[in-house]
């Protein structure tokens, strides 16, 4: 942060490739809205967000620093447009769907189970999203593409001593996201299926 | 088989099977068109430099005006410094009696580790916190914008900003001396701050005691307690936490502890001293255990509480940081 506000142009490309994707895949999960809306609202967050950056005490993580500044640009755009939003298993919960078990790939596929699927998994993107950057890169790597920690290493120009540490900080990280992500999307109607949590064993 | 094809073969853990299949069945994050990123990119690069590229511009500008002045300057001073060396000691008006050694230095700063500090050394500090070591054994930190005059082996003179003390656990007086009265230690670790935005003058004891001695009066604070001397003049005593963000710069201050073959008890001991957390085994046996576990490798680079996010796990350990306290836990 030090460096960003201090004008260097290296700390604003680390930002700019840190924090850009995965606060405009916040956006268009919350939006449902055409690529060019979603591109309007992320930057004028950023825009708005970058003024107060020497500002910023660390309270909080920046990554959720910067969705808390992006969920206000969307409550302005569907306040404009009048348009009640459809916020899917975050913070308003229409019917609660959002479970683990729905992604048994042995179920029948309808269009139902494909929409709680789909749903499911941007639970799970948005909890490796609001991860300080390179937890959710390390963890992709190792258990999407089976990286070595030796190789995540030296993608993340760590040592593998260093490398298993931030694996296992982010394991610790994604799974105390992710669980509660997945409690705050829990039907509250009694005409819903119950979300069952994902609880990981402790 | 090659040891880290073995690791890579190796069994995952219920735990991380549980994520792996979680992150497989999710799938991986979608990609976000490069053209939509560009576009916030550039918008977002206009802004930055706009807010920030100014400063940057401002010290770019600032070292050409050094940069034309500088041979002149270096001339100049060349010649002062051989009249003044030729003048002799007595005219240099100082003393060759070492008071202190430099300990850490961050970002640049005129001063090198290891740079000796004589009687009359002037310190001033603009950019990140320095740390510099008493003769006697004490530690002396110094907060950005700050400025001390060493006056003999056991008095310092703070002229403003603030000091961080650590008498290491010896007990030699020092006075710390500042417009608004003396601090005294008693075998402490303590901070004076000038100039606070609340009061003139404010101490902070982390350990032991420090005694402010002021018009005729003196004032005493114990580990955990602070002593404020208001604008009118009234000193005030209140209770303060040890540890947290209000010592943020005497942790970035702190020189380095070298790890490698030190127990894993005498690491935890310094990471207490600099943090101000108690650091606490979840289980007596492995509190036992941990004067049998050796260090490795290096720390060079990292605060003490950073520091804490690397070796724990490297050496098998996990933790939980909970107020105050550090609990260290089996894996």
């Amino acid at each position: 942060m030090r460096r960003l506000v201090a004008g260097e142009e290296a700390a604003f490309d680390e930002f700019a490739a840190d924090y850009l994707p995965p606060l405009h895949r916040f956006a268009s999960r919350r939006l449902r809205s055409d690529p060019e809306t979603v591109r309007e609202v992320v930057q004028v967050t950023v825009c708005k967000a970058i003024p107060k950056l020497s500002t910023f005490r660390g309270e909080a993580a920046l990554m959720t620093w910067l969705c808390a500044c992006c969920r206000n640009e969307i409550a302005g755009y569907f306040r404009q447009r009048k348009r009640r939003g459809v916020e899917v298993g975050f913070e308003v919960v229409d019917e609660g769907y959002a479970s683990a078990d729905l992604l048994d790939a042995t179920r029948p596929e309808t269009p139902e189970t494909r929409l709680l699927q789909a749903e499911t998994a941007e639970l799970v993107h948005d909890a490796i999203d609001q991860l300080p950057p390179h937890y959710g890169l390390a963890l992709e790597w190792k258990y999407l593409e089976g990286a070595s920690v030796r190789e995540i290493g030296r993608r993340l120009d760590l040592g593998e001593k260093a490398a298993e540490s931030l694996l296992t900080r982010a394991r610790k990280a994604f799974r105390e996201k992710h669980a509660s992500r997945s409690s705050m999307a829990g039907g509250t109607s009694p005409a819903s299926p119950v979300a069952r949590r994902m609880e990981f064993e402790s | 088989m090659s040891k880290e094809k073995a690791r890579n073969q190796a069994p995952l853990s219920r735990r991380e099977e549980q994520i792996r299949s979680v992150l497989r069945e999710a799938g991986p994050r979608p990609a976000v068109a490069k053209a939509d990123l560009e576009s916030i990119e550039r918008a977002a690069r206009l802004e930055w430099q706009e807010q920030y590229g100014r400063q940057s511009r401002a010290a770019t500008a600032a070292e050409r005006t050094t940069a034309r002045w500088l041979p002149l300057a270096a001339a100049l001073a060349l010649v002062f410094l051989g009249v003044w060396w030729w003048a002799g000691p007595n005219f240099r008006g100082g003393s060759s009696v070492q008071v202190a050694t430099v300990e850490s230095v961050h970002g640049s700063s005129k001063l090198t580790v290891g740079e000796a500090l004589r009687v009359g050394a002037e310190i001033d500090v603009s950019g990140e916190p320095v740390a510099f070591r008493l003769v006697g054994g004490p530690s002396v930190r110094l907060d950005a914008g700050s400025g001390l005059r060493l006056v003999s082996t056991d008095r310092v003179e703070l002229e403003r900003g603030a000091l961080y003390f650590d008498s290491a656990g010896l007990v030699d007086p020092v006075v710390v001396a500042t417009a608004h009265g003396l601090v005294r230690h008693v075998g402490t670790q303590f901070e004076v701050r000038l100039d606070d935005r609340e009061s003139d003058l404010r101490v902070r004891v982390r350990e032991g005691q420090a005694v402010l001695l002021r018009d005729n009066s003196s004032y005493s604070a114990g580990a955990g307690e602070e002593l404020r001397v208001s604008r009118s003049g009234a000193v005030t005593r209140s209770t303060v936490a040890i540890y947290g963000t209000a010592w943020e710069w005497v942790e970035r201050a702190a020189p380095s502890l070298e790890i490698e073959g030190r127990t894993l008890e005498e690491y935890l001991a310094w990471v207490s001293r600099e943090t101000g957390w108690r650091t606490d085994f979840a289980d007596p046996t492995l509190a036992a255990s941990a004067e049998g576990i050796q260090l490795h490798g290096s720390i060079e680079g990292l605060t003490p509480s950073e520091s804490v996010q690397v070796v724990l796990p490297g050496s098998g350990l996990e933790y939980r940081l909970e107020p105050g306290e550090l609990v260290i836990l089996d894996r």
